[in-house]
């Protein structure tokens, strides 16, 4: 049975090239978010076994949507994407309950490693 | 890759010898300055060696050895100039960069560029040069971690507790964009099951992103060290991880290294004051005028030659041993008249020559048994911390001199013999404390010249060799019997150890115990002319007393006649001689022995032994002699048919062919121009005993015959 992902990022193609990646690779992804405060709701809605999640997104940004997880799940998943040189975000997002980060540009490698990783 | 400098062969040996005397300097001077903490004078000197090496080294083409000793250099500069403290990671470094020395020094005998990565040497000697000694994640060079004493405590404490502190070591791969985020996200990791004690870089420089590609941290935690190892494994993008426990005690277990920050914390003034008027009258410029004008009345000679020169001089000696022979027949067959007296003057005159020529290339050849003993202090600092003991290694005599056929042999056996007493011998501090000893285990080197050889001494104040240990294994392993187990003394007991096959030790490490051992080490003496001895007492410790000819070449020996044969019996070996009356004789156990001033004495007839007719044949008993011969407490009876002379001879080995002969160790050349064999005792009395007492494994195997068809 495939793993549930929520996928998070405010820009759609982003959004779209990660759905797209984990479906080819036998992962359902059960819903997306295109700010924090949406990503909040819908995992409450939805209980994923896993996050992916942008950090840099309008209404409420990534580090503040996974303290809010955390909250309701102490045991959810995050990853965290990020681009080059936010470094200070990402140990941020780690600090928050992240478990692990992949930098964008995507390499799906990377990416799938990472979701392995957490949910195999 | 093959390497090409650029000097001819003369030069490059030179270099070399220099190299070695430096490198030799180095290692001495890194454990004083270990010991001594910041001295001017040793820094001063480590600087300057490096300085010469660097020189050199550049000279010759040998870039990486100029590389890494301009390092060096620049890094004791600044300890020159108080810029920078001694500290134990940087004598950790430095001995990292000393034994990289070596490697360095040894491509330039065999020209092949070794794989030894002098960057990461480099990179952490400019660390602590900077300033920063533990930023080297950075370039490549493995990260340190430095631990103040309040940690130190925090880590005595836990483990006080049953919690155990494991040092970790994670490396990211290549391409990952954000190592700190990784080295992040391991200490999250860790943080909910232990404590974190330090992590290099520091968490700020962590949480400010520039970071090195690696990560080194100290945790105490319950957990095992699977369970940190399958935490460090979920973590993306780690090319190379460690995880092991990080032993505070063997290196912060006794007050040393507080001395050592102590010391540290000095400031420079204030230790030149504590250092008295010599060290301060003495600028380093001084020192160094001193040293050229002494290099200047010395000339290097090369050691083959002196090896000849020794030669010739052995020949020499026979020659004048053959004119005083010459002299004294012609003298017995003529009347004296003004032509033999003349002869015997001038052979006197050449005699006497020849014997002070004789101790002048001796005593050249001789060098101070320093240059095997300087060897251990760092030998016996590195066992001590592998074994996790504490060690205080006292070394006496090295100034004793020694030739140096005898000094290139003497190192092996006794680097067993001390590993033997640091990892056997000496034991940990808890269990000395146990024992009412102090925690820190005593380790003696000694060399003093005694009469006519030189004594090397190694003793420990261990727990000592347990004798009945001894004999039930001897007996277990088929060496002995009860019977013969329960007749020998404590003495010939502990002498079992050194036959083959033979070792007490329970568990086999990774330093000794594997029964090689011993036996090989009274080879190597024996090899050398030399005699061991062991005393043991168990709870106080052991003591191996190792007796050295002066030189190997020339002996004074006694020459007996045996059946029409004469052999020569080295003098040092002779205990005394006796004349063998009639009914001194007695047979105990089919054996001859004689009783000598109230103990047995065992008999051998040489005459039986190399198959010669004696003058016993012919039913005169009395007209024998008894040579007793012995090394420690043991001995032998050697019955001879007469004695001859006293006489200086030049052992010669007896040729490949012949190889090892069973109580034979040369042959020398007679003033008469016959051939005699040398006796060597100590391989009859070994090969005797095997004979006597020991059922397994005979000391000889198959050598009876061959000694035979050779007598």
């Amino acid at each position: 049975m495939g793993k549930n992902v929520l996928v998070v990022d405010d820009a759609a193609f982003m959004r779209m090239k990660i759905v797209k990646l984990l479906t080819d690779n036998g992962y359902s992804v059960t819903g997306e978010a295109g700010n924090g405060e949406e990503a909040v709701m819908k995992y409450q809605q939805l209980k994923p076994d896993l996050v992916i999640m942008d950090i840099t997104m309008p209404v409420m940004d990534g580090i503040e949507a996974i303290t809010e997880i955390k909250k309701l799940d102490d045991s959810a998943k995050v990853i965290v994407c990020s681009a080059m040189g936010q470094q200070g975000m990402v140990i941020q997002a780690i600090k928050s309950g992240a478990k692990d980060y992949v930098l964008k540009p995507f390499q799906p490698d990377r990416v799938l490693e990472a979701i392995k990783k957490q949910i195999g | 890759m093959d390497l090409v400098f650029d000097a001819t062969p003369d030069d490059l040996s030179v270099f070399l010898q220099e190299a070695d005397e430096l490198m030799q300097q180095l290692d001495e001077n890194v454990l004083r300055l270990e010991k001594e903490g910041q001295n001017p004078e040793i820094i001063q000197e480590i600087f300057r060696a490096a300085h010469t090496l660097k020189g050199s080294s550049g000279m010759l083409g040998h870039e990486r050895m100029a590389e890494l000793t301009h390092s060096l250099e620049s890094l004791f500069d600044k300890l020159r100039r108080d810029e920078l403290s001694v500290s134990t990671e940087l004598i950790d470094v430095f001995l990292d960069c000393l034994d990289a020395l070596k490697i360095l020094k040894e491509e330039c005998i065999t020209f092949k560029a070794s794989d030894i990565d002098i960057k990461a040497l480099i990179i952490q000697i400019d660390g602590f040069a900077s300033g920063t000694p533990v930023d080297a994640g950075e370039a490549g060079g493995p990260v340190l971690i430095v631990l103040e004493d309040h940690e130190h405590d925090v880590i005595n404490m836990a483990e006080v507790k049953g919690s155990t502190a494991f040092s970790i070591r994670i490396k990211v791969a290549d391409d990952c964009m954000m190592p700190s985020v990784r080295f992040y996200q391991v200490i999250e990791e860790f943080q909910p099951i232990g404590e974190i004690i330090k992590t290099n870089p520091s968490m700020d420089v962590i949480e400010s992103g520039e970071c090195g590609s690696e990560l080194a941290l100290i945790l105490v935690t319950d957990e095992d060290q699977s369970r940190l190892e399958s935490v460090v494994k979920a973590v993306s993008e780690l090319s190379e991880h460690s995880v092991g426990v990080y032993s505070i005690s063997s290196e912060h277990d006794e007050d040393e290294p507080q001395e050592v920050e102590e010391t540290v914390a000095v400031s420079g003034d204030k230790r030149m004051q504590d250092l008295g008027p010599e060290a301060r009258g003495k600028s380093a410029q001084e020192l160094q005028q001193m040293r050229t004008a002494a290099a200047v009345k010395t000339v290097r000679v090369d050691v083959e030659r002196l090896d000849h020169l020794m030669n010739l001089v052995g020949e020499l000696v026979i020659g004048k041993t053959r004119l005083q022979q010459i002299g004294s027949d012609l003298a017995n067959s003529y009347h004296v008249g003004d032509l033999t007296s003349t002869l015997n003057e001038v052979t006197a005159h050449v005699g006497q020559i020849t014997n002070e020529l004789q101790e002048e290339v001796m005593r050249a050849r001789m060098l101070p048994i320093e240059q095997v003993f300087n060897k251990f202090p760092r030998l016996v600092r590195d066992l001590a911390r592998t074994a996790g003991k504490t060690i205080n290694f006292v070394v006496e005599g090295k100034e004793t001199e020694i030739d140096r056929s005898v000094l290139e042999e003497i190192g092996d056996p006794l680097v067993h013999i001390l590993r033997n007493a640091i990892d056997h011998g000496v034991e940990t501090p808890d269990v000395r404390k146990k024992a009412g000893k102090s925690p820190e285990g005593n380790v003696f080197l000694g060399a003093r010249h005694e009469e006519n050889h030189i004594v090397v001494e190694v003793s420990d104040d261990g727990h000592g060799m347990d004798v009945q240990k001894i004999k039930d294994k001897a007996i277990r392993k088929g060496f002995l019997t009860q019977e013969t187990g329960d007749q020998m003394s404590d003495r010939e007991i502990l002498d079992l150890i050194f036959l083959s096959g033979f070792s007490t030790a329970d568990k086999v490490s990774e330093i000794s115990g594997r029964g090689v051992g011993m036996d090989v080490v009274r080879n190597n003496i024996k090899k050398i002319n030399g005699t061991v001895e062991i005393m043991s007492e168990l709870g106080v410790g052991t003591r191996f007393v190792i007796k050295l000819p002066l030189t190997l070449v020339i002996v004074e020996a006694l020459t007996v006649v045996v059946g029409d044969r004469i052999y020569a019996v080295p003098l040092n070996t002779i205990k005394e001689v006796l004349r063998l009356e009639d009914g001194h004789i007695k047979m105990v156990d089919k054996k001859e022995t004689m009783l000598l001033r109230g103990s047995v004495l065992s008999l051998l007839r040489l005459s039986e032994l190399f198959s010669h007719t004696s003058a016993a044949d012919r039913g005169s008993e009395d007209e024998l002699h008894v040579v007793v011969v012995g090394y420690g407490e043991n001995r032998i009876g050697l019955i001879v048919d007469r004695l001859l002379s006293k006489m200086e001879i030049m052992i010669k080995a007896l040729g490949d062919y012949l190889g090892l002969v069973d109580g034979i160790s040369g042959a020398t050349v007679l003033g008469d121009g016959r051939v005699a064999l040398v006796i060597d005792p100590v391989s009859l009395i070994v090969k005797f005993d095997a004979g006597k007492k020991l059922n397994a494994q005979p000391v000889s195997k198959g050598k009876k015959s061959t000694s035979k068809k050779i007598a």
